[in-house]
């Protein structure tokens, strides 16, 4: 009987312990635009697009866009594949990735447009390697 | 009389019967007996109500009355009628009702077969009726629109798929059929009787585990084949919410094994009946409440029952953990004696790795809430759950191919080995072909190595076991299944591989050995039927894939649906991503971006060199700056200089410049290192480019997925195990109602030891 506890309880540990680490290693904290430029790993920024300053470079495959937050500081996102279909109509955008060579390089755009469905929808796209 | 007054009047006649019922459950569970009778015609009056409710509903989506803003808000005169089932649980109080619906429906089999659990078992479960009938009556399905329209809406083309009619009902019974094992935890901590009522509600676990099971895989299969998100998993907060209670009621149907059997773990059959219920209505939490809106692709928003929701979740995480540590001290299970491994060990460890799962996906879903407790909230990569799963995976598949040795208790060692011998040979044998064959990713071997000698050890005994008695032989039909899943899992994630094709028209590309041609479009991808075309070559023969890809007025972008080339040992997955004309019509049109040097010679009929900046200029935070370009043609030649002002406040300008014919050329973005610049071209000749037609361009992502098949053959095993296990445990059920008079119950039986399964 015991030696099933202590087997058991050690798995229970060993895995509780193992979970913790692994959350916290796999964290991408949602982050201001000045911390996100500061930080080495990989996280989240989100915010409005600015319409104006979006332009796709045709050669690179690059999509090249700025995002405000809501103290109205600017960041510019890179994002490696085709324009999400419904990029034009985003309210808000989420970015996740890292702050490289001065823009912020995005593996994943969630991109939250106003829909008809249920208000609004958010779809997710990952970027090209 | 109105449609809206109507079903409202049904909600609250639903309420009214479901409260008098409930009632009279709580009188009937005290002094006066008699009162059972009554609670039984009350319940099914309640029940008829809500389940007319649900069919009223739908009859107003049948008879298009956009005065309802539901209907109005998921419908359209245009919609084909079968679609308008899944209309009805497209949105938040649809899906209640159809949960309520399903709740009501299982309640009516219930009242025959919970024996003496009757009274309380009902009053609990009812509880839960009464909190889905609140919330609809808080946000009815019924409402009047504000502004009726003369049409609705329409549906989502996403959901116009008739994997939307049927997915939904099927996940909401597994939802609703958890709610019994839970109810009958309940009555039996309050009765005081901690052992029978496993034998009770082992139908229902075993009912409700297969039924969500199915439905898990068939939202896959539908993400897979309809949506085209390239997966048929992402580990998305919506589909860990339906993963979570499934991997509790999985773990309880292992707890009562082990109860059944020897009588032992009463106290954790109770907390993962209680549990697996409560991560049903957490998950409600989660997804319906909106408060993972930033995180989720497909979470519902806020519909102002938050506090709802959050009463829902708390009252009964009180009644149940409550009612657990109250009784904890007098629960006793029958104490263990024999070796530290045997069948009953490795049954409790499944149930120890089962849940432990569930506590990883538990926690990872909720990182967004967690984190928001210290600071901002985060949400964890999807790389998390597979670190998480790998060792559990390892750790299962281990045990799965131990279990048939195990069970087999009359057997010598030696003929134990015996009876191994093949089914690991074979496993050897296919490990190592897989290897062989380039499967070789890190630790992955040995769990291939586990998943196929757990493949073949359960056929193995589930041939003898079937061949014995095969009403026993669900359990290891099950695990035959099981194993094919877990072996799908991994071949098909871990060694998909993709590839990314632009083909103009007529062009060709190979990928994985495939030879794709693009054969044009069918009509002008502005219709729901519009795809694209392709010529498919593979060792000789030809066939054509049609991924669909169109506008859709609706969403305000563009639809995809994959082709897939099925096979046995691998799909080749077709995704469209874009069309020239999408990307034509959606980039800004005069765009060109040029690098340092670079010079580009048609641009609108000028030939344009970017030669480098000027010195910046920076007036306080402003900062302005002018590129310079030379421009020949079209009555041009010369250095232009279009400026880009910073202002202090971010914003951009880019003020035109004079080119030629009312052409002009503005500086949109400028980039130091390494040098480039985007140019905004305007005027008559940009405006004539923009209505040439273009190119016809198309991007794919063609992707090869391994042995994919096993993840549906390996559902469709698991679900016939499962559907023999609830035949085997309903055989203990009672099959028609207690009497009413009935004497007091006889003490508590001591635990039968039954075979095992």
């Amino acid at each position: 009987m015991k030696a099933r506890y202590i087997i058991a309880l050690a798995i229970i540990i060993g895995f509780v312990i193992y979970g913790a680490v692994s959350l916290k290693t796999s964290l991408t904290p949602y982050v201001s635009f000045a911390e996100a430029k500061k930080s080495p790993q990989t996280v989240q920024v989100m915010g409005e697009l600015e319409k104006s300053q979006t332009r796709y470079d045709t050669t690179a495959n690059l999509l090249y866009f700025t995002i405000k937050d809501k103290h109205g500081d600017l960041l510019e996102v890179s994002y490696k594949g085709v324009k999400p279909g419904n990029f034009d109509q985003a309210t808000q955008i989420v970015a996740i990735g890292d702050y490289k060579n001065k823009v912020f390089e995005a593996d994943q755009l969630l991109v939250k447009c106003p829909s008809k469905y249920q208000g609004e929808e958010v779809q997710s796209y990952k970027a090209e390697k | 009389m109105n449609v809206s007054i109507l079903g409202n009047l049904f909600l609250g006649a639903g309420l009214t019967f479901c409260a008098l019922a409930t009632v009279s459950y709580l009188y009937a569970w005290g002094q006066a007996k008699g009162t059972v009778a009554w609670g039984r015609r009350f319940y099914r009056a309640s029940a008829f109500f809500s389940v007319a409710t649900l069919a009223y509903l739908f009859f107003l989506f049948l008879t298009k009355h956009y005065e309802i803003t539901y209907v109005a808000e998921y419908s359209s005169s245009d919609l084909p009628a079968y679609y308008l089932f899944a209309s009805v649980w497209a949105g938040q109080q649809g899906s209640f009702l159809l949960w309520l619906g399903w709740s009501a429906v299982l309640g009516l089999f219930m009242l025959k077969r919970l024996g003496e659990y009757e009274e309380r078992g009902m009053f609990f479960y009812l509880l839960v009726q009464l909190f889905l009938l609140f919330i609809l009556i808080k946000r009815s399905p019924f409402a009047l629109a504000a502004n009726p329209m003369a049409d609705g809406r329409g549906l989502n083309p996403l959901l116009q798929d008739y994997w939307m009619v049927i997915h939904p009902p099927v996940m909401f019974l597994g939802f609703a059929a958890l709610a019994v094992p839970f109810a009958l935890a309940m009555a039996a901590l309050t009765k005081g009787e901690y052992q029978n009522w496993v034998t009770t509600a082992f139908p229902w676990v075993n009912f409700g585990r297969m039924v969500l099971g199915t439905a898990i895989i068939m939202g896959g299969f539908w993400a897979y084949k309809v949506l085209g998100w390239g997966g048929y998993w992402g580990w998305d907060p919506v589909e860990n919410a339906s993963l979570m209670p499934f991997l509790g009621s999985l773990a309880l149907t292992h707890g009562f094994l082990i109860q059944k059997n020897k009588g032992s773990l009463p106290k954790t059959n109770f907390f993962l009946a209680v549990t697996a219920f409560l991560l049903v209505v957490y998950g409600t939490f989660l997804t319906r409440s909106g408060i993972l809106a930033d995180f989720s692709v497909h979470s519902f928003v806020d519909l102002g029952i938050n506090a709802f929701l959050v009463l829902f979740l708390f009252t009964f995480i009180a009644i149940g953990y409550g009612m657990l540590l109250w009784k904890s001290r007098r629960i006793k299970g029958v104490a263990y004696s024999g070796p530290v491994v045997n069948q009953d060990f490795s049954v409790l460890l499944m149930v120890l790795f089962i849940s432990l799962s569930a506590f990883m996906v538990l926690l990872g879903t909720s990182s967004p809430l967690i984190t928001r407790l210290f600071g901002q909230p985060s949400n964890v990569e999807i790389s998390y759950y597979v670190r998480t799963h790998l060792p559990i995976g390892i750790a299962i598949a281990f045990l799965l191919s131990m279990t048939p040795y195990l069970f087999w208790r009359s057997a010598t060692p030696y003929e134990k080995f015996k009876k191994a011998l093949w089914p690991a040979i074979l496993a050897v044998a296919f490990a190592a072909l897989t290897y062989a064959l380039g499967f070789r990713e890190s630790v992955y071997p040995i769990f291939h190595f586990l998943t196929f000698f757990a493949l073949f050890s359960n056929i193995a005994i589930f041939f003898r076991s079937f061949s014995a008695r095969p009403v026993n032989s669900g359990g290891h039909l099950s695990h035959v299944g099981v194993s094919m899943l877990l072996a799908g899992f991994v071949f098909s994630s871990v060694y998909s591989q993709e590839k990314r094709l632009n083909l103009a028209l007529g062009d060709k590309a190979t990928a994985f050995g495939y030879t794709l041609t693009y054969k044009g479009t069918e009509g002008d991808l502005k219709q729901t039927e519009n795809a694209l075309i392709f010529a498919v070559e593979h060792k000789g023969r030809t066939s054509e894939a049609r991924p669909r890809f169109y506008w859709s007025e609706y969403s305000r972008g563009y639809m995809r649906k994959p082709a897939i080339e099925k096979g046995v040992l691998y799909d080749l997955y077709i995704s469209p991503i874009n069309h020239s004309r999408a990307s034509e019509a959606q980039a800004e049109p005069g765009m060109v971006v040029l690098a340092d040097g670079e010079t580009k010679e048609d641009v609108f009929g000028y030939k344009v060199t970017f030669k480098g900046f000027t010195e910046p200029k920076m007036e306080g935070a402003e900062v302005s700056v002018a590129a310079l370009l030379q421009v020949a043609g079209y009555g041009v030649s010369g250095v232009r200089k279009p400026v880009l002002e910073i202002k202090s406040s971010g914003q951009r300008v880019s003020p035109p410049v004079e080119l030629s014919g009312g052409n002009t050329v503005a500086l949109l973005d400028a980039r130091p290192e390494p040098r480039q610049v985007a140019l905004k071209f305007s005027g008559p000749s940009v405006d004539m480019a923009a209505t040439q037609p273009t190119a016809d361009v198309v991007s794919i992502e063609v992707s090869k997925k391994p042995l994919i098949s096993l993840v549906w053959v390996g559902t469709f095993i698991v679900t016939l195990g499962g559907i023999i296990s609830v035949i085997r445990r309903g055989k203990d059920l009672p099959t028609s109602a207690r009497p009413i008079e009935r004497t007091t119950p006889e003490a508590s039986e001591p635990p039968k030891v039954l075979a095992p399964r």
